[in-house]
């Protein structure tokens, strides 16, 4: 039976002197879907990349990718083998052209896709004789992309991916993500465009100061998570209202908004128990979830 | 295979720079036979005298042993921390390889474009001193100087590598590899002072035998007769074995720095 997660940490840690740049992470993360792993700048995303892929060594936890430990050097060889990743800076060897690029990275694996590459090449207009150090900061990006694109890697990591890319470069790219899951390859990327990872991804990680802050798909996002505005008679206890359905709580004179990750039934039933006068439930966006798992309040 | 031309693609230019300072002062110094050849003020010395006095002890002494030095460790310089300040390190890091196999892909290059280097004295100076010079140089004498070059050349470039994986940056690692030899050489000279050892007067002092690279590499005190220039007696091969042991040693304290380090 293969196993379902493509990457599950626990207690994964790094810490740099007394900053503590990944706390206490465990994220698992299932085969077969597009999962966006968002969060601030400095919330810990790129390391927690590096950590999975072998770059950097986790202060403390563990960690496997592909079922293979991340702190082993063979191992992690071994992942990265089935691994595609494109990092943060897209930068490739300045000195050699984009064909050698390309004849350089296809030597290392055994599933690249010569059709894929050729399509690649034309729908992003690649020289295939420029030196990389020649080209735009977009067409880097490209490059960089093609090199991970063009194989059927089990599993495809991408950095902030549209990062330096112009509107019609990311609806491709985006595209091309849902493209590559649809193949079989689970897609694992890093984002800080809410509605890019609201557009294709089916699973959301938050990750704020370190900490995965929410882990839940779309559809458990549309579905569960609600805002709860109630009015009472007198003026509510906040404290009352705190528990683990809880995302945040906002007390407004005798007005109380509740951002409820499930059960939002029980909680208005306890409401109207509570003596509440009028409750409304609205759905929320991630962009909602996002900046309540991320705000300093949380 | 790719992964030797990579380091061959980002250490060919040093390479080429140091093949062409090499063949340039091999070539002078064969120009300047033809008009300097007897040396009008000892006319006893054989052309083989003159060859090694010129070409690998150096108009100073041990000259042409520190530009080699210095040209190992310049080989040295580069990978990933140097790929940490062009911002390819992560994508290199993501191939399916391990970081043995970069340090070492990377050793083997260089040491190889080291050998070369020191081939081309070997190659040039027995081939074209009939027609420049109207001289003969026997390429076996050549090939031993070249073998007492490299002996510490691949040491000094284990050091050159060494650095360059401790030290990040671009200028960090040259800084670390320019003061290096300077240091060891004072080292070496007041070290004998200290522990009261035999007392070193210059860098080309047979105190400490091998440990003195400058003497090593210049083959001083192996001539006979002493102005001939030619390497009398058998190869040093303990010596040979204990700087390959050094050479080896640095290369795995290499790669298990770099195994180590965040990037």
């Amino acid at each position: 039976m293969t196993d379902p997660w493509v990457i599950e940490t626990a207690a994964l840690t790094k810490r740099y002197g007394d900053l503590e740049a990944v706390r206490q992470l465990d994220l698992r993360v299932a085969s077969g879907h597009i999962t966006g792993f968002l969060g601030r700048n400095g919330a810990g995303k790129s390391t927690t990349i590096k950590m999975l892929l072998g770059m950097s060594r986790p202060t403390s936890g563990s960690g496997r990718l592909l079922g293979l430990a991340i702190d082993d050097a063979r191992e992690s060889r071994e992942a990265r083998r089935h691994v595609a990743y494109v990092a943060e800076d897209k930068q490739t060897y300045a000195y050699m052209t984009v064909a050698q690029m390309i004849a350089f990275t296809r030597s290392f694996y055994d599933d690249w896709r010569p059709e894929v590459e050729a399509r690649l090449l034309k729908q992003y207009d690649l020289p295939l004789r420029r030196r990389v150090k020649a080209l735009s900061k977009g067409m880097r990006t490209k490059l960089a992309l093609l090199l991970a694109l063009a194989r059927r890697p089990k599993l495809l990591i991408l950095d902030e991916p549209s990062e330096g890319l112009d509107p019609v470069s990311i609806e491709e790219l985006l595209q091309s993500l849902v493209g590559a899951a649809a193949d079989g390859t689970t897609v694992f990327f890093s984002s800080h465009q809410i509605a890019e990872v609201e557009r294709v991804a089916d699973h959301v990680c938050v990750i704020d100061r370190g900490r995965l802050v929410v882990d839940a798909s779309l559809d458990e996002i549309r579905r569960e998570f609600r805002r709860l505005e109630f009015a009472f008679a007198a003026q509510p206890v906040e404290s009352d209202w705190r528990g683990e359905d809880v995302s945040s709580i906002q007390a407004n004179g005798r007005h109380l908004t509740v951002l409820v990750k499930r059960n939002a039934d029980a909680i208005v039933e306890r409401a109207y128990a509570a003596g509440a006068t009028s409750v409304e439930s609205t759905a929320v966006s991630l962009r909602e979830v996002f900046l309540d798992a991320v705000s300093p309040q949380a | 295979m790719m992964l030797f031309y990579k380091a061959w693609r980002e250490s060919r230019i040093r390479f080429l720079m140091c093949a062409a300072v090499v063949t340039f002062l091999c070539v002078t110094l064969l120009v300047r036979a033809r008009t300097q050849f007897p040396v009008p003020y000892n006319p006893n010395i054989p052309y083989t005298g003159f060859v090694w006095a010129n070409a690998f002890a150096g108009s100073f002494v041990g000259g042409n042993a520190i530009g080699f030095t210095y040209m190992a460790l310049l080989l040295g310089l580069g990978g990933l921390q140097r790929e940490r300040s062009t911002r390819t390190a992560l994508f290199t890091l993501g191939l399916p390889l391990t970081r043995s196999r970069l340090v070492g892909a990377r050793a083997l290059v260089g040491l190889l474009e080291l050998v070369l280097i020191a081939a081309i004295p070997v190659i040039l100076i027995p081939t074209l001193s009939p027609s420049i010079a109207g001289q003969h140089y026997p390429v076996e004498q050549a090939a031993v100087h070249a073998a007492l070059y490299l002996a510490w050349g691949v040491v000094w470039y284990a050091v050159g590598l060494c650095w360059s994986i401790v030290f990040a940056g671009e200028f960090a690692p040259v800084i670390a590899c320019v003061l290096t030899p300077i240091a060891y050489m004072i080292a070496l000279v007041n070290g004998a002072r200290l522990f009261g050892g035999p007392t070193i007067s210059d860098s080309t002092s047979p105190a400490f035998g091998a440990a003195n690279c400058m003497y090593f590499m210049s083959g001083f005190g192996q001539m006979w007769p002493p102005n001939s220039g030619l390497f009398a007696g058998p190869l040093p091969w303990v010596a040979f074995t204990a700087l390959a042991c050094v050479t080896l040693s640095l290369l795995a304290l290499a790669t298990a720095v770099t195994a180590r380090q965040d990037f």
